[in-house]
């Protein structure tokens, strides 16, 4: 059956096979390309093949800059777990009325570009602020707390940009669970804590998996957030990257830092493969 | 460990010299329960009485919705009951949890544990129980035996065939030698021939273990052919309690002869009577009443010649072989013995 059907079917992928080709594998092709090349006078780069791109990445600096975006990265995702994982639960055992208005209430930050609502955080988090105002109405701190522009408020960020992927995707994978197998898990003398753990927790995992996926992959290249949240005191990989690209104007040096990050987050797709098993049946992160 | 876990096999030799003596395992008192959906609130068990003795083989009989799924989830303690109580062995359990009652339940759709193999599934309830690891291993491999699926202990559950499902499903809950097993329409997904088979298997572990069963089905075959004694459940409560026999010949009221193998209800006066469809005469020496035949189909190696009396009245005759001497729209006098008729209280809706 699948044999024969395959054939139509590879003739009906072809514009995706295209695409992926122009806008994705060419682009790396070229990306790897330009991370040899030497950095140009100007702007641009020469043709001269060289090692110093990557070379220089093994410099403190940029070598620090990439273990503290590992490091918040981590954090965020682990925050993320602990924050996503009971909301997705809870928001899948509500009633259909409210999981549709939960739902809503999700979707109505994604129709606002996220830009603006970081810089709404600015406003909120800024010495003098909204919360520090408020703090200090209700008499619970007497100074500006100086959140803004703080490891926290990067942390803080990360969070709130991430957290609604870890909940639908474990949403997704609470809401297909047949509780009987929690009950007949009950009726074999496991207690709800025990039933959950044994039960519940494993057979959400894949969910809970590819929200750590879509958490800690894009954490690692969020710059926008450590620019806005943070200033200039935190400064991750996706930072340097950027700050190369334009004030620096050192595009193959930027190209060999981005190599290496492509690199990093392929391993982690791996690991998650590895980890989730070759039939896990949740699919669609490459 | 709280209880010996005596050998599947010793068990069994201890229980051919077992002399039967009548001892109540499972009692349960005045139990009601009423469900609120919105607005609406519908009594799902209206004061259930009844009595269990250790190794009896119980089935609930009834048509869907009349309550023998929630008393079965009453005593699992899955649900809990409005009113009355739940005594297992005189203790009494009604608001014990569910995971430190002595009783396990097939679940209607297996509930196996996808994510575990079968040995795994099987072992669970003991894994819970904290028995060392080496003793499950050999438990799970005498269920494993008992059941007939020696070899699969490796697999997972969705490689499995749907009887096969179902005997894994049974080890797992027979396994922890429960005081009670509920078995919640067990057979309910398997075809007709696989249903038969596992009927007769079912009835060989009950008698081989001398678990006391409590078995749900809406199917009267299966409570006869596999009960101690049926409770036929209509509407929250037990209609009749009873040997297959009773049930069958004895009904009490026209429900239960009605659902029990489709007997003719014949209104005479102010009385109700329930005549089996093979005890129905056709010309003989006992007929006298006058019927047409309106109606003749093939049916479970029976033919059933349907009659409409000069009252309006309908019954039903059934004959073996696919054929009968009678033409749709022919006259014929029919009519039974004497004994044949059970008046019955009038309750069918």
């Amino acid at each position: 059956m699948k044999i024969k059907r395959k054939h139509s079917f590879s003739a009906l992928l072809l514009p995706m096979y295209l695409f992926t080709i122009l806008f994705v594998f060419l682009p790396i092709v070229y990306m790897i390309y330009i991370s040899f090349m030497t950095r140009a006078e100007v702007w641009g780069f020469d043709t001269h093949v060289t090692l110093q791109n990557y070379m220089r990445i093994l410099e403190p600096l940029y070598l620090d800059t990439f273990v503290r975006s590992l490091k918040l990265a981590f954090t965020t995702t682990v925050l993320v777990i602990l924050i996503g994982y009971p909301f997705g639960y809870f928001m899948a055992k509500l009633s259909a009325k409210w999981k549709a208005r939960m739902m809503m209430l999700m979707m109505i930050p994604f129709w606002t570009s996220s830009l603006v609502r970081l810089n709404g955080w600015v406003i909120v988090f800024q010495s003098n602020g909204v919360l520090d105002k408020i703090l200090m109405g209700l008499g619970i701190t007497t100074e500006p707390l100086k959140l803004l522009y703080s490891y926290p408020a990067v942390v803080f960020g990360m969070i709130y940009a991430l957290c609604p992927f870890m909940i639908l995707s474990v949403y997704s994978s609470v809401e297909k669970m047949d509780w009987s197998l929690l009950e007949a898990a009950v009726d074999l003398g496991a207690n709800r804590r025990k039933a959950f753990f044994d039960i519940t927790f494993k057979m959400t995992m894949p969910g809970l998996l590819s929200g750590v996926v879509l958490t800690f992959i894009p954490s690692m290249g969020l710059f926008f957030v450590a620019d806005i949240l943070g200033g200039s005191k935190v400064v991750l990989v996706g930072n340097i990257i950027q700050e190369q690209l334009t004030k620096g104007r050192n595009v193959p040096f930027a190209a060999a830092l981005s190599v290496i990050l492509m690199i990093m987050t392929s391993l982690i797709i791996a690991l998650y493969r590895k980890i989730a098993g070759a039939d896990a049946n949740i699919s669609g992160l490459g | 460990m709280e209880k010996a876990f005596t050998s599947v096999s010793a068990f069994s030799k201890c229980n051919e010299g077992r002399i039967k003596m009548a001892k109540t395992v499972l009692e349960l008192q005045q139990i009601t329960k009423s469900f609120t959906d919105k607005t609406k609130q519908t009594e799902v068990l209206k004061g259930i009485d009844f009595s269990i003795n250790e190794g009896e083989f119980i089935t609930l009989l009834g048509a869907s919705g009349c309550g023998k799924t929630t008393l079965l989830r009453i005593i699992a303690g899955l649900e809990s009951a409005d009113t009355g109580s739940v005594l297992l062995e005189g203790e009494d359990i009604t608001k014990k949890e569910p995971y430190l009652r002595d009783v396990n339940m097939v679940f209607q759709n297996y509930a196996l544990f996808p994510h575990m193999t079968v040995a795994e599934n099987i072992g669970y309830g003991l894994k819970t129980k904290k028995v060392p690891k080496k003793e499950i291993a050999t438990k799970v491999q005498e269920m494993l035996e008992l059941v007939q699926l020696e070899g699969y202990e490796k697999r997972m559950p969705d490689k499995l065939s749907g009887g096969q499902r179902q005997r894994v499903a049974i080890a797992r809950a027979m396994i922890n030698q429960p005081k009670v097993l509920l078995l919640d329409e067990p057979l309910g997904a398997l075809d007709l021939k696989l249903r038969r088979q596992m009927q007769l298997e079912l009835k060989r572990l009950q008698k081989k273990l001398n678990t006391t069963f409590i078995y749900i089905t809406h199917d009267q075959e299966e409570a006869i052919n596999m009960s101690d004694r049926i409770a036929v459940m209509h509407d929250g409560v037990f209609e009749q309690v009873g040997t297959p026999n009773e049930i069958y010949y004895q009904p009490e009221t026209s429900y239960v002869a009605s659902f029990v193998g489709n007997a003719n209800l014949y209104h005479k006066a102010d009385a109700v009577y329930a005549v089996r469809a093979e005890s129905v005469l056709i010309n003989e020496t006992e007929c006298t009443l006058d019927a047409v035949v309106i109606e003749k189909s093939f049916a479970g190696g029976q033919l059933r010649i349907l009659f409409a009396l000069s009252d309006g009245q309908k019954i039903t005759a059934s004959r073996f072989g696919i054929d009968y001497d009678l033409k749709v729209g022919e006259q014929a006098k029919i009519g039974w013995k004497e004994d044949s008729a059970v008046r019955v209280i009038a309750n069918e809706n």
